[in-house]
């Protein structure tokens, strides 16, 4: 890496496969709803949603939430999460190996993610993670591995408003580099600051045990500066590729318990080309489609255990991952 | 009754607010710590990052002749056009326009450029090395690798347009998938007997040119860059103007386009473990002026001279039409310009960790440097390696 993108490598060096999806919660209704909330069964109010959107939460997981957590509420979710690639899309969206001749898994992140919402108003929800990166690849001479903190993120969801069964709400994060080694090979992250805004928009089908939600949101990323790893003079600015981000979701729960969910997401970057994807380096402009689905669990009033998988069909200049992630959430 | 009107103060203030509004400092409070506390412990935890790199095998010996199945891919357009996709070009309908500043413009399918060479064909070696290339970039030999190239002069088809026109000063080269370069018209003849001529080559390895490295034609410069040696070759434009013409020059990379002096090791590999005596260190250089000597260091010993390796030792490891290439009937000197050679060293490798430096000169006495002062004319800074000796 991912990614990527990266190493200083002017221009060419680059790449950011997508490093696993988060699972965030969704879980808060309207508060005009809140009546109605305490009759439903009690998963729809704790629905995991994949969230926010534009706010670089998950590292290039744009997923859809829109409602706000109820004040003084906090939810917090533990979740561990395997991406795995053997080919990768090339700046024309044609798919090849990651490295040529070998399919186990040339690119594999295995990380945790510790994401957390304090419901500061009913209108107002803060948003923060912190994911701790575990990234092993290979290709046929050399195995590579590097570990330890990513990229933090602190944002905030606002309520813009509520007609009837649908939900508005703005959302914006800040992903914060945390002074690890640019000459890693792969890095933990792309070393850049990242500002994201956008909207989210979301439906409850009460009585109906379902919801669907869409988001569209921009990320603004800073450049950085790229080290190399033979000769550390050999420094590169790189320019990273602002992103639109997208999402929609929809979901159904089961018995009161159990919720299932589908969903389709991505990343667009504003620019083409630039640093390329190589398991080393982070590119420093990719686009990906990803769709994928997820259950969600209740075993106790207050904890839920999720699983989801996805996968690329669609992509330019990243890896061709499948992404499987499990979680424990809790919520009070 | 301070204490009330101070309540009262305060439900008044939560009314006016609005919705949602509380009193609860306690709750704020803990939502901005829960925030500070992970910006401020993430850099504690940062420090807590490890990188290994480790490598798979001791190192590997590096053929002469690059295999085509392991010739690196590199394309030059692919990283500044999100639309790009390789060219499918029909060699039987695909034809190479030649115009501008000539007096007879024409175009040439792959059968008319066989016809035309036809008791002139030339047969060169030349090493491909993208200006991207680094040391330990990607596998063994990274963004390079070695072929002998099957084509015609470029002259020739310039003299089948006529020749040139006078104030004509460059080619303006097209490749089919839009990446341009250009090629002064004075490197059509060679700045010396011995260096082969730029041909439009149709043949890689004896092979016809696989349609990743620029079927059915591509234009091959024996001392320059990859970047110079356009793929899928559609037009060449003789032009009046000077200018610096090319997808890579308007991205900042030198015009010149000269292989740097450059050189890596592939055995052993960075970081690998030998056993203490004789080691065999080897790997590859090469220079656009024709390499010169290589040398190695250990740790900061003095600089010691490899062995090249020579065409008859090459001819004995790899079956080759030696007497077929261009630099050979041209009596050029090897190591040949803009032709890789490969070197070898013997160690006493002794119990400890080391570091192994490598540093080619080429023929005009130019110097790896210690410093890569800019990435845009090649990476080509002394290397090195880490060896553990137990």
């Amino acid at each position: 890496m991912s990614t990527a993108p990266s190493r200083a490598q002017p221009p060419d060096l680059g790449r950011s496969p997508e490093r696993g999806t988060i699972t965030l919660k969704t879980s808060y209704l309207p508060r005009k709803s809140a009546r109605l909330a305490r009759r439903l069964p009690p998963l729809l109010a704790g629905l995991v949603l994949l969230g926010p959107i534009a706010s670089g939460i998950a590292p290039r997981a744009a997923h859809a939430a829109a409602w706000t957590a109820p004040a003084r509420s906090i939810y917090a979710k533990l979740s561990y999460s395997a991406s795995s690639a053997n080919d990768q899309f090339g700046f024309g969206g044609l798919t090849r190996p990651i490295v040529d001749g070998l399919t186990d898994y040339p690119f594999a992140d295995r990380s945790l993610y510790l994401y957390a919402e304090y419901g500061l108003r009913d209108r107002l929800t803060l948003i923060g993670q912190a994911p701790f990166k575990r990234i092993f690849v290979h290709d046929r001479l050399f195995r590579y591995e590097t570990t330890g903190l990513g990229d933090v993120g602190l944002g905030a969801r606002y309520r813009l408003g509520t007609r009837g069964p649908w939900v508005l709400s703005a959302a914006g994060l800040v992903n914060l580099p945390t002074g690890y080694s640019h000459t890693s090979r792969p890095p933990l992250g792309p070393g850049a600051v990242e500002v994201g805004a956008g909207l989210e928009l979301g439906r409850s089908f009460y009585p109906r045990p379902g919801y669907a939600t869409a988001a569209l949101g921009y990320t603004w990323r800073s450049s950085a500066r790229v080290t190399g790893v033979t000769n550390a003079d050999s420094a590169a600015t790189v320019n990273y590729a602002d992103q639109l981000r997208y999402a929609l979701e929809t979901g159904w729960t089961i018995r009161q318990r159990v919720t299932l969910k589908a969903l389709v997401h991505g990343v667009y970057a504003l620019r083409s080309g630039g640093t390329a994807f190589t398991i080393t380096s982070i590119p420093s402009s990719e686009r990906y489609f990803k769709i994928g689905g997820g259950a969600a669990c209740r075993v106790t009033p207050h904890v839920d255990l999720t699983a989801d998988v996805g996968t690329t069909p669609f992509g330019r200049n990243t890896a061709k991952s499948i992404d499987i992630t499990l979680g424990v959430a809790t919520s009070w | 009754m301070v204490t009330r009107h101070r309540d009262d103060a305060l439900a008044r203030l939560a009314a006016l607010a609005g919705e949602g509004l509380t009193t609860d400092r306690r709750g704020f409070l803990r939502a901005l710590g829960g925030g500070l506390l992970i910006g401020g412990l993430a850099p504690l935890v940062a420090g807590c990052e490890k990188n290994i790199v480790e490598p798979l095998t001791g190192g590997t010996t590096v053929p002469f002749i690059t295999p085509l199945a392991d010739f690196f891919v590199q394309n030059g357009a692919q990283a500044s056009q999100a639309t790009w996709q390789m060219p499918d070009l029909d060699a039987a309908t695909h034809r190479l326009v030649v115009d501008g500043l000539v007096p007879n413009p024409r175009s040439f399918s792959l059968a008319d450029l066989k016809t035309l060479a036809a008791g002139h064909e030339i047969t060169l070696l030349k090493t491909l090395q993208c200006v991207f290339d680094a040391p330990l970039l990607a596998g063994a030999t990274g963004l390079s690798g070695n072929a002998w190239w099957t084509g015609i002069a470029l002259q020739s088809l310039i003299d089948a347009c006529g020749g040139l026109k006078p104030g004509a000063l460059r080619l303006r080269l097209h490749g089919a998938e839009s990446f341009t370069n250009n090629l002064k018209v004075a490197r059509l003849s060679a700045p010396d007997a011995t260096l082969p001529p730029p041909i439009i080559a149709w043949a890689m390895n004896g092979q016809p040119l696989p349609r990743a490295h620029g079927a059915p034609f591509r234009l091959i410069v024996p001392e320059l860059f990859g970047f110079k040696n356009v793929k899928w070759l559609a037009r060449v434009e003789v032009t009046a103007d000077d200018h610096a013409f090319g997808t890579y020059q308007d991205a900042g990379f030198f015009d010149d386009g000269t292989l740097a002096v450059n050189s890596r090791a592939t055995a052993p590999s960075d970081g690998a473990r030998v056993t203490p005596g004789a080691v065999r260190v080897s790997g590859f250089a090469l220079a656009g002026a024709g390499l010169h000597k290589l040398e190695i260091q250990v740790d900061d010993g003095p600089w010691e001279a490899a062995t090249l390796v020579g065409p008859d030792t090459i001819q004995l490891e790899e079956s080759l039409p030696w007497a077929q290439f261009e630099q050979v009937k041209r009596a050029a000197t090897f190591p040949f310009p803009g032709v890789w050679v490969g070197w070898r060293h013997d160690w006493t490798a002794t119990p400890g960790d080391h570091r192994l430096s490598f540093r080619a000169t080429d023929a005009l006495d130019q110097a790896q440097p210690v410093r890569d002062t800019s990435v845009f004319d090649g990476t080509n800074a002394i290397t090195s390696i880490n060896v553990t000796v137990a």
